[in-house]
């Protein structure tokens, strides 16, 4: 059985957010990373998921940025639903909320990515 | 002659939202970040923070004891301080030890265990519930059946059937026999009927998603509105979280400062839990932890008057 490192895959991916949501909206990527991880834990992974969608004209850019590659993370890990990265909110609501240890470990990994994003958005800055 | 040292075991109910930080040493989602335990990653209080602020509150009310034997054991001549008096009669130095550089230390009687979370908060579709899990149980030497992870125990004042949300999470209700009413007598009776029974590895992921999260921003005086980058955020366990810990006392006749046995006429073992449990009441009142001054940190020590639960 093959091992893998998903601290280098929330690491890959945490720099990916930062850099791409920065490019997308500048300095309000770190108040909008920190915002989504809030969301995240507080609420859920559809929640996450959801909160990208409904985001304003300012946030909108960013919003898809990290949902893009929120999904990319996910279907790196191989979480149930996100094999073939399609729309997100369909993977969770269809495949994922019904697998207990499926739904806890995407929103771990998406939450270290975040956080790791969160920092890196700092740093950006 | 053989030490039997006592074990005095306290509940502690959480009045506000307690912030006992990591000093930035942790990423995390918010800028302050609260202690944790390694394993589980529930938080926790220290015992060193316990001991500490038990011991400036009890010199508070002791004679004479205030502020030298509250702080650090060096004296600091510049700002008037002595440090700890280090005597063998005084109930603060002894309880919790002192230190005075070349004029020797002592460890103190009193061993503070950390507070582990016992009863925690979380909002469900009835009403609020307090979750507890076996490990957390087996602390206060209950045992019982751990529920599977999608599975949840409950109380008979949880008005749940078929199914059961801890903030975000839909688990199964598995019974509704979870009963602890005389199995831990200091804990409010309202928490305990209200009580749910989660599996051990739910119990961390459903504490750390429900933690008090808040954010604070500094006022600019000129324009009276948020300062610019001042934003910052922190975490706490919210009100109402039941906490456990020990003191453990030794007994006094065991020990020696100089040539003296501690408290020998002062007291002796009685002595350091009262001057314990003195530093503990205030706690109800001052409090532990960070943002004193802002609206956290009290814990009202449930079981005081006991000394401890047996």
């Amino acid at each position: 059985m093959s091992t893998q490192n998903l601290d280098q895959l929330c690491a890959k991916f945490g720099w990916n957010i930062a850099d791409e949501v920065h490019q997308a909206i500048g300095k309000n990527a770190e108040n909008h990373i920190t915002k989504s991880l809030g969301v995240l834990q507080e609420d859920g992974v559809y929640a996450f998921f959801l909160y990208q969608a409904s985001r304003g004209q300012r946030e909108k850019p960013g919003a898809g940025k990290l949902r893009d590659q929120a999904r990319e993370l996910l279907k790196e890990a191989g979480i149930k639903g996100f094999e073939h990265a399609g729309e997100p909110l369909a993977a969770v609501r269809e495949y994922l909320a019904s697998d207990l240890d499926q739904l806890l470990l995407a929103k771990r990994l998406l939450e270290q990515a975040l956080i790791y994003a969160r920092y890196h958005a700092k740093a950006l800055e | 002659m053989t030490c039997q040292p006592d074990v005095n075991k306290y509940y502690a109910l959480a009045l506000d939202p307690i912030h006992v930080g990591t000093g930035g040493m942790r990423l995390g989602r918010v800028d302050m970040s609260i202690v944790r335990e390694p394993g589980t990653n529930v938080p926790k209080i220290p015992g060193t923070s316990l001991s500490g602020a038990a011991r400036t509150y009890a010199a508070m009310q002791e004679e004479g004891k205030f502020p030298h034997c509250a702080g650090q054991g060096q004296a600091d001549t510049g700002r008037g301080y002595q440090g700890h008096c280090g005597r063998p009669d005084c109930p603060i130095c002894v309880t919790f030890g002192f230190s005075k550089g070349d004029q020797g230390s002592f460890q103190g009687l009193a061993q503070f265990s950390d507070a582990r979370l016992v009863f925690f908060p979380v909002h469900s579709l009835a009403g609020p519930v307090w979750v507890t899990c076996p490990d957390a149980l087996k602390d206060l030497e209950i045992p019982g059946a751990e529920p599977e992870d999608h599975q949840v125990r409950v109380a008979s004042g949880v008005k749940a059937s078929g199914r059961l949300n801890l903030g975000w999470l839909m688990l199964d209700v598995a019974s509704n026999d979870f009963a602890l009413q005389d199995q831990v007598p200091n804990v409010p009776q309202d928490i305990l009927k209200h009580a749910v029974l989660v599996s051990n590895k739910m119990f961390g992921h459903i504490v750390n998603d429900n933690l008090e999260v808040r954010t604070s921003v500094s006022i600019d005086p000129a324009t009276g509105a948020a300062a610019e980058r001042a934003l910052f955020t922190y975490e706490a366990l919210p009100r109402a979280s039941v906490l456990y810990f020990e003191v453990v006392v030794s007994d006094p006749q065991f020990y020696k400062i100089g040539d003296k046995a501690p408290l020998q006429n002062n007291g002796g073992k009685q002595k350091v839990i009262k001057t314990v449990e003195k530093g503990l009441t205030l706690f109800e009142s001052l409090g532990v932890g960070g943002m004193n001054t802002r609206g956290m940190g009290r814990l009202r020590v449930l079981n005081l008057s006991a000394g401890g639960a047996e």
